[in-house]
């Protein structure tokens, strides 16, 4: 059952707490932020499975453990596997009476960062979307691979700089544009497909519930800001975030059986993609004059996908 | 040799050497502890007028570096265990179509993700056969920081001449070591490479798997004219596939003959303080490899200075094993200790050559480098 009153942040991130607090995550890193929202936001069992990537490293180093749920961990690459394994064995056991008690409530979840969502653990979840597993799957997308030393991922953002696509006198860092995953797990018929921010908390909690209750393989997309590779304050994780959903960087919005998108967010103020590029050290080399045109890439794409959202929305195909 | 000496990491090196060697294809996947070899590679590669390209995963990784061998350059790869499991099956591809490539392998604790910056040779037997089938796999090991970049050069000449993937194993300790190293000068690198062999007769009589019966197969680089045909497949002289049962038996017996008939090319040891080894009682023989054998060496020196004669004999080639020098001189000598870190995985083969079962061993799998402490107390302890 999902928790209906979403009223205050401070009861809410309390309510219900699965998540300890005492793992190893950076300080001011959004990943524990998402990860507490979305078990915060329902009372269910949660069967969870972790993909290799910075959450599962610091969450669970022997002998200790951050998750008061069942909790997988098998490889890099396929949390979406290991969740569709257990959901389906859980099926099977239902249909065959051998569970102890076959009426109580459990959700699927699988968590992946944008290394092993977009780029190894790619064609595991879409066979599980493909599927049809009941299940939802939660990237946690820092645009790179954090865990081993901040390297491209096929989520990073044009323009960025990374150990592996290094920003210098003959690049000005990565030179391919982000994967649109969200688009390319709506284009599986997934019932529920969303992208969503630790920002706009509220929004969040009901796109996790939404996801919970939707039968079928829902994915969500979250903003994960990372203070080590993206270069900032830590303590400025959710201002970081505030850009990045104002400067329509991310928007939010979700798309339902591949067809009706809903944005769910709308910044009153819209402000420059220059405004959130400045705010992080890994896009400094963008102000230098000879590498301007990058930004102006960024800002059209930018305002191109928000024009298409938008006409999408009132299309309703 | 002309040697130039440098300040760097044992990846650092292993990336420079690649570059060095007349690589011009890097494909890669980030796994901790190499992923610094690609960090190194992606920035000297392009500016050497070669590309690297980190792919989406291990498997394309490799799979990236075997099309680009195919064609004709020198390429690599980088990865650590867990990505040997991945790249294994274009590693067989590699070995049946004889697509000559270098493969390091930066070894972290196993199995599966197991100890990811914590230090092992626990891939030692992997290396061995890492695909299904038969084959002969060539694996050379660095045991200091200069081998990380003299072994990559090595490997590089040993996979044009016998036409196959070549294993360079470091580990953890290694890669992440950082100090001054004596290394070959860029010049003496380049007079060493001994590119691989072409085909220079008429377009029609060319036949590059139709080779004798211990060679390697002649692959001439792509769009000059020569066609051929790869394939995982068992094939015939120009490569396509067959069921012909001649054909067949004498394609897989060549692929053992061409590396076992030639092993005098590959076998490269280092004896250490062996020099006054005379069969005599007493005499302690240590087998050892890798970062390993840093801490037996210095091992060694303490155990002179307490009277014990202590010697090492170090394989840098580890597969195929010098089986004739080691079986020597393990026969000879009463007390040998194997020092590993994983269990047993080359004692056994130290077992096979000199056929005895009385062998000690100090094996440690916990993750952490043995100390020559230890050494020094366990060969106290047994002999």
């Amino acid at each position: 059952m999902a928790i209906t009153s979403i009223k205050n942040l401070k009861e809410f991130s309390t309510n219900n707490d699965r998540f300890e607090g005492a793992h190893l995550l950076c300080p001011g890193c959004a990943h524990s932020m998402i990860v507490r929202e979305l078990m915060n936001c329902t009372d269910d069992n949660l069967v969870i499975a972790t993909n290799t990537g910075c959450l599962e490293v610091s969450t669970a180093v022997y002998p200790y453990t951050s998750w008061d749920t069942s909790w997988i961990h098998i490889g890099f690459e396929n949390a979406a596997t290991a969740a569709a394994g257990a959901e389906a064995m859980y099926k099977a056991r239902k249909r065959k009476g051998t569970l102890k008690d076959p009426n109580a409530p459990v959700k699927f979840v699988a968590f992946g960062g944008d290394g092993s969502t977009y780029d190894i653990g790619f064609q595991w979840l879409s066979g599980a979307v493909e599927r049809g597993h009941d299940f939802t799957y939660v990237c946690l997308d820092n645009e790179n691979y954090a865990n081993t030393g901040g390297q491209r991922s096929s989520a990073t953002p044009i323009g960025s700089t990374t150990s592996t696509a290094q920003a210098g006198s003959h690049s000005y860092g990565k030179k391919e544009k982000k994967k649109d995953m969200v688009a390319i797990m709506a284009a599986h018929g997934a019932p529920y497909v969303a992208q969503l921010a630790p920002n706009k908390w509220k929004i969040m909690a009901k796109g996790f519930q939404k996801a919970l209750e939707t039968e079928g393989p829902c994915f969500i997309n979250t903003v994960s800001a990372c203070t080590t590779e993206w270069k900032f304050d830590p303590k400025d994780t959710i201002h970081i975030t505030d850009l990045a959903t104002d400067s329509l960087m991310f928007p939010i919005y979700e798309i339902i059986d591949g067809k009706e998108l809903n944005i769910l967010y709308r910044p009153k103020n819209i402000i420059t993609v220059e405004e959130y590029l400045n705010a992080q050290g890994r896009y400094r080399h963008l102000f230098k004059p000879e590498n301007r045109h990058v930004i102006e890439k960024i800002q059209k794409d930018v305002d191109e996908k928000w024009e298409l959202l938008q006409r999408r929305e009132e299309a309703r195909v | 040799m002309e040697m130039r000496e440098i300040i760097s990491t044992g990846n650092d090196l292993a990336a420079i050497a690649a570059v060095d060697a007349g690589c011009e294809f890097f494909g890669g996947y980030p796994i901790t502890p190499s992923s610094e070899v690609m960090h190194t590679i992606s920035d000297l590669l392009p500016k050497a007028g070669g590309a690297a390209i980190q792919m989406e995963d291990e498997i394309a990784g490799i799979a990236a570096a075997v099309g680009a061998a195919m064609s004709g350059v020198r390429s690599m790869t980088a990865t650590s265990g867990p990505g040997v499991s991945l790249k294994a099956e274009n590693l067989g591809l590699a070995q049946m179509a004889e697509v000559p490539l270098v493969l390091v392998n930066v070894m972290r604790g196993g199995p599966s993700t197991g100890l990811p910056t914590r230090v092992s040779q626990g891939d030692v037997r992997q290396a061995r056969n890492p695909s299904h089938g038969d084959y002969r796999s060539i694996t050379l090991c660095a045991g200091n920081l200069a081998e990380c970049y003299t072994e990559v050069v090595r490997a590089f000449n040993l996979a044009d001449r016998f036409m196959q993937p070549v294993i360079v194993l470091t580990d953890e300790t290694l890669g992440h070591m950082h100090g001054k190293a004596m290394i070959p000068t860029v010049e003496e690198v380049k007079n060493s490479i001994v590119p691989r062999k072409t085909f220079d007769g008429a377009p029609e009589d060319y036949r590059p798997y139709g080779v004798g019966p211990d060679e390697a197969a002649v692959l001439n680089p792509m769009f000059k004219g020569y066609r051929y045909h790869f394939t995982g497949l068992h094939h015939d002289g120009k490569g396509f596939p067959t069921e012909e049962i001649e054909t067949c038996r004498k394609l897989i017996q060549r692929l053992e003959d061409k590396v076992m008939m030639h092993t005098d090319e590959l076998e490269l040891n280092e004896e250490f303080m062996l020099d006054d080894f005379d069969g005599s009682e007493g005499e302690v023989l240590i087998v050892a490899y890798g970062s390993v054998s840093l801490a037996a060496k210095e091992a060694i020196r303490h155990l002179r200075a307490d009277g014990i004669k202590a010697g090492l004999f170090r394989p840098i080639t580890l597969w195929p094993s010098p089986a004739d020098r080691m079986g020597e001189l393990v026969k000879a000598t009463k007390n040998v200790l194997c020092v590993e870190l994983n269990i047993r995985q080359y004692t056994e083969e130290v077992e096979r050559v000199s056929g005895r079962l009385d062998i000690e061993g100090l094996y440690k799998v916990n993750g952490r480098a043995i100390s020559p402490y230890e050494i020094v107390n366990k060969v106290k302890e047994v002999f």
